[in-house]
């Protein structure tokens, strides 16, 4: 089973918009499984179309077990109790592109600070991964996104163990080049250190809103593609107001019509495919 | 399991309550209360709990909001101090009427257990951090 986190340290990059892209083309041949830890926002499970449907279980109070349970301790005997099966298909809401939607819960929001109660780091890092392993593996999925907050915690810290495979999409900047040069080398802290059992890598860095009509862009990119080298993505993508859109529509644009895509957007959706075509074979 | 076969997800929710472990932990390790609430202040002191706790609870919310928007916050924390005599500080806000509010309850329903958090209290500003 392929994994993969979309992560960067810092919010409006478009990481649940390109995880959402990704999840939607991969599933047109793959069983895939999204998973949304980015807030309680839940704009993954808004784009993919389960928002609603999650959001009445919420209000209805019929919304347990849900993805902060996973992490608890008890999640094993929930598993043990009624299947691991059963257990995983309560977190899930099929969306109409085909993608298994874990979708994002308010219980996210104390899930930091009951991580940071947890002594061993292996263990508070970890149990994402455990709950991959262990509980969706063996459903046969072929590939688990998730979608990460924009921020470096705990719950962020579980999403790199788990997936190991990192990408991060970037907009045109040296700030947020700076962005993505620190995810390098959290990645490669987590790596180098004895007490962490985990190997997390940033495995592309996604040129995201570019924009083709202007010099400053074409020279960042070139810097870009000095400064990330083979890590860079094989297509930038550029701003799309169809894309834009997904989170009124509750689409991705692989949901429309070949007609109803505007130049732009059969160009960026060109660039997510060439991305995740490369990415696929990487994983 | 319910009839047809399904889990019965709201008996099992409520066979693993997590308040249930909470509790069974600081019995187990003989702390009373009180002795649980001075190592909570030392953990917030320590950075290892937040001293912020949030809320989920939609008609909370518009309540609050409303409250705010018509100007009837600041008389209800008024009345709600006044009954625990708690002393206002400032400018009335949701989050003073919440604390109030939660403490003018606790008082009523078990006041001894606010007497054990307040011990809980001295205890933490006695103990070196």
């Amino acid at each position: 089973m392929k994994r993969l986190a979309t992560y960067l340290d810092k919010g409006g990059t478009g990481k649940t918009t390109i995880t959402a892209h990704l999840a939607a083309y991969y599933a047109q041949d793959h069983d895939v499984l999204a998973i949304d830890l980015a807030g309680k926002q839940g704009d993954l499970g808004v784009i993919l179309g389960v928002y609603e449907e999650a959001q009445a279980d919420i209000d209805s109070e019929d919304d347990w077990p849900n993805i902060s349970t996973v992490f608890e301790d008890r999640w094993s005997d929930i598993a043990d109790t009624v299947g691991t099966e059963a257990a995983v298909d309560r977190l899930v809401y099929e969306s109409d592109e085909g993608v298994d939607v874990i979708p994002a819960h308010p219980g996210l929001d104390g899930l930091d600070d009951d991580l940071g109660n947890v002594d061993d780091p292996s263990d508070r890092y970890g149990r994402l991964r455990t709950f991959l392993e262990d509980y969706v593996e063996p459903l046969g999925y072929d590939i688990v996104l998730i979608d990460l907050p924009g921020l470096s915690n705990n719950v962020s810290y579980n999403g790199l163990w788990a997936a190991e495979n990192v990408i991060a999409p970037v907009l045109q900047g040296e700030l947020e080049f700076k962005q993505a040069r620190g995810v390098q080398e959290d990645l490669t802290t987590i790596r180098e250190r004895d007490d962490y059992d985990a190997d997390p890598e940033l495995v592309m860095v996604i040129p995201n809103h570019y924009d083709e009509r202007t010099n400053l862009d074409d020279k960042l990119l070139e810097d870009m593609g000095e400064e990330f080298a083979s890590l860079l993505g094989p297509a930038p993508i550029k701003f799309s107001q169809q894309v834009r859109e997904s989170t009124y529509y509750h689409r991705t644009i692989f949901a429309l019509d070949e007609d109803e895509l505007s130049s732009t957007s059969k160009q960026v959706r060109n660039a997510i495919e060439e991305t995740a075509e490369e990415l696929y074979t990487q994983l | 399991m319910s009839e047809n076969g399904d889990p019965d997800w709201d008996a099992l929710e409520e066979e693993h309550r997590p308040e249930t472990e909470h509790t069974d932990r600081a019995h187990e390790q003989g702390e009373t209360f009180a002795d649980v609430v001075a190592k909570k202040y030392g953990m917030i002191d320590d950075g290892e709990l937040s001293p912020t706790e949030s809320l989920y609870d939609k008609h909370t919310a518009a309540q609050l909001a409303a409250l705010e928007e018509t100007g009837q916050l600041s008389d209800l924390l008024e009345k709600v101090q006044a009954e625990i005599e708690m002393e206002g500080s400032g400018q009335a806000t949701k989050s003073q009427l919440l604390i109030a509010a939660l403490r003018y309850t606790i008082d009523d329903v078990d006041p001894d257990l606010l007497d054990d958090a307040r011990d809980g209290y001295a205890e933490a500003q006695s103990e070196p951090f």
